[in-house]
């Protein structure tokens, strides 16, 4: 498995860095869901640690992946008509955008809420802001909103890797898949 | 129109006093202080000519009280200082000065009431401390237990006391305008407790000054 | 007997009279400094008496005795600010007040350390204060700092005794401006 992408298919470090932050993602979202209704206490105060460490990890690694992108080439788009390219195109930008306005809404609204900010209990980060009540609330509120909208765009995205494994039967989801097997071009089935 | 007025000059007052039964606890217990039913005046010196009377509301507060044992009573009550109303809008402006109650810096006052020493069937002297204004001086309440019972319109348990006392102001670091407002101030204290599980001072905590 | 009696009243009022009782003003402060998650906070207390008698040449002379009714605290996190009057912080409506009472003062190189008690939560333990006091006009200003282990009172105790969460050593500071007594 070569680490930098070829034409048919995703690099191995393209890979881990996709699941590992969609793993992240939708974990931290399920975590920050849970964390605003707990009670008061010691496990409240743990779990929104944790969501905002994962945070914090997701944006290092997003930046990372920014990096990388750019060293690395794309594999060549499957054939498909070009609104369905346009559109995956247009997903994958506007998910690129919110994997950095998610974890920064989610900093603001900590900063300007004068909340500590530590990463796994090992090292504290910079407030971005000083306290101020209006911009605690408008960013609390945005990193919601922001999670909300990008379930949707993520349904986009799923689905559309779905139904271009399922019925188009192309490489689309394989071929960013660690470990499998591309199918061939003209038989549709897995080589 | 005869049986209405039976109903609710008769029967009513009579299901009321059914209802309602002494509390007897075999422990203390605690009471939140009803915050609309309980009440603060006092009556201060002015130029000798009459007492002002001056209103107070508290922020919160609870006591711990067992009818059948007052030693093991307790009270603690946060006045709220900014609720001051003197009646009229420019005289309470003043009181609310820094020559007399101050505020602006004190906006909370503090009684801890540490113990009660029964002297009759249902009276007693509530000593403890008052903190205001940057003060803190033991002061000592005149207090009578006027019962406990069901409070038929909230479906609560309360208990109901009356307190007084006397304070110099002067001992509060209210010093100026002597001849204005004489040292001695009456205080009287009406209060409407509300029997509570837990001592919801903890859970809702303190108010900031 | 006259000149004995003389004598001792004359030493009885020099070593007292020489020994400030202070009065002090309303813009006093008394706080701590504490860590929560890797970062300080500071916390104050709006309710506080101290009685203060110094004297930097009569050490012996000198006593600090302060109350500080805990329920005025804030930290400036309304969260937090609820949870210290509960019971497993302060337990205000167990203990109401903290108090310290000096027994002693004495020298260590060029500082001043007034040692005493504090009383909170029910804890009683020795706690030695650091002293600054610098005279201003008819009055001074007194600077006060010491550190405590917070678990050395029981403050934080059960889920919140987790000492890598809110740091065990808190720092207390009082900033006093004294002016003569009346």
């Amino acid at each position: 498995m070569a680490l930098k992408s070829s034409d048919t298919r995703w690099g191995s470090i393209a890979q881990w860095l996709h699941w590992l932050m969609a793993l992240a993602i939708i974990g931290n979202g399920i975590l920050g869901l849970i964390m605003v209704d707990m009670s008061r206490g010691m496990t409240k105060l743990n779990v929104f640690a944790i969501h905002k460490s994962i945070g914090l990890t997701v944006l290092a690694l997003l930046i990372l992946r920014v990096c990388w992108r750019m060293l690395d080439r794309k594999p060549r788009d499957e054939p498909m008509p070009r609104w369905q390219r346009l559109a995956a195109h247009a997903t994958h930008a506007v998910l690129y955008l919110f994997m950095l306005a998610i974890p920064l809404s989610g900093w603001t609204y900590n900063s300007a809420h004068g909340n500590p900010l530590q990463w796994f209990k090992l090292f504290n980060l910079p407030a971005l802001m000083e306290r101020n009540d209006a911009i605690s609330d408008l960013a609390r509120d945005t990193h919601e909103v922001l999670f909300w909208i990008l379930l949707l765009i993520l349904v986009a995205h799923v689905g559309g890797a779905l139904v271009h494994h399922v019925f188009t039967r192309d490489n689309t989801l394989l071929r960013m898949l660690p470990f499998a097997r591309l199918r061939s071009r003209n038989s549709g089935d897995q080589s | 129109m005869l049986l209405r007025n039976f109903s609710t000059f008769v029967l009513a007052p009579l299901l009321g006093l059914s209802l309602s039964s002494t509390v007897s606890a075999a422990e203390p217990q605690t009471w939140l202080l009803d915050p609309v039913h309980t009440q603060i005046v006092f009556f201060a010196d002015h130029l000798g000519f009459s007492h002002g009377i001056g209103r107070l509301k508290i922020k919160q507060g609870w006591f711990q009280f067992d009818a059948d044992d007052w030693s093991t009573a307790r009270a603690d009550i946060v006045i709220d200082m900014d609720s001051l109303d003197m009646g009229d809008a420019n005289w309470t402006e003043k009181v609310r000065g820094k020559a007399f109650l101050d505020t602006r810096k004190s906006p909370t006052a503090h009684y801890i009431g540490h113990s009660l020493e029964k002297k009759t069937a249902n009276s007693g002297i509530l000593h403890g401390e008052l903190w205001i204004r940057g003060n803190r001086r033991d002061v000592d309440l005149d207090v009578t237990f006027n019962g406990a019972g069901n409070d038929p319109y909230a479906f609560k348990t309360k208990a109901g006391f009356t307190a007084t006392t006397t304070l110099n102001r002067f001992d509060f670091g209210m010093t100026s305008f002597r001849d204005v407002v004489a040292g001695p101030v009456e205080l009287r204290i009406e209060v409407e407790g509300i029997r509570s599980r837990r001592k919801e001072i903890q859970i809702h905590g303190i108010e900031k000054q | 007997m006259n000149r004995l009696f003389t004598l001792l009243v004359l030493w009885a009022i020099g070593s007292n009279a020489l020994a400030a009782d202070y009065r002090v003003e309303r813009s006093s402060t008394l706080g701590f400094t504490g860590t929560f998650q890797g970062e300080e906070f500071n916390g104050s207390f709006a309710r506080f008496e101290a009685q203060i008698r110094y004297d930097s040449s009569v050490l012996d002379a000198s006593s600090f005795d302060v109350t500080i009714d805990l329920s005025s605290v804030h930290t400036g996190d309304s969260d937090r600010d609820e949870m210290l009057p509960t019971a497993e912080f302060f337990d205000t409506s167990t203990s109401a007040t903290a108090h310290f009472k000096t027994s002693r003062f004495y020298k260590s190189g060029n500082e001043v350390i007034a040692s005493g008690t504090l009383t909170l939560k029910g804890v009683s333990k020795p706690v030695d204060l650091n002293v600054t006091f610098t005279p201003v006009g008819a009055g001074a200003t007194l600077d006060i700092s010491t550190r405590i282990k917070r678990l050395d009172f029981g403050i934080g105790t059960g889920e919140y005794a987790d000492t890598s969460t809110i740091g065990n050593d808190v720092q207390i500071k009082a900033h006093l401006k004294l002016g003569p007594k009346a």
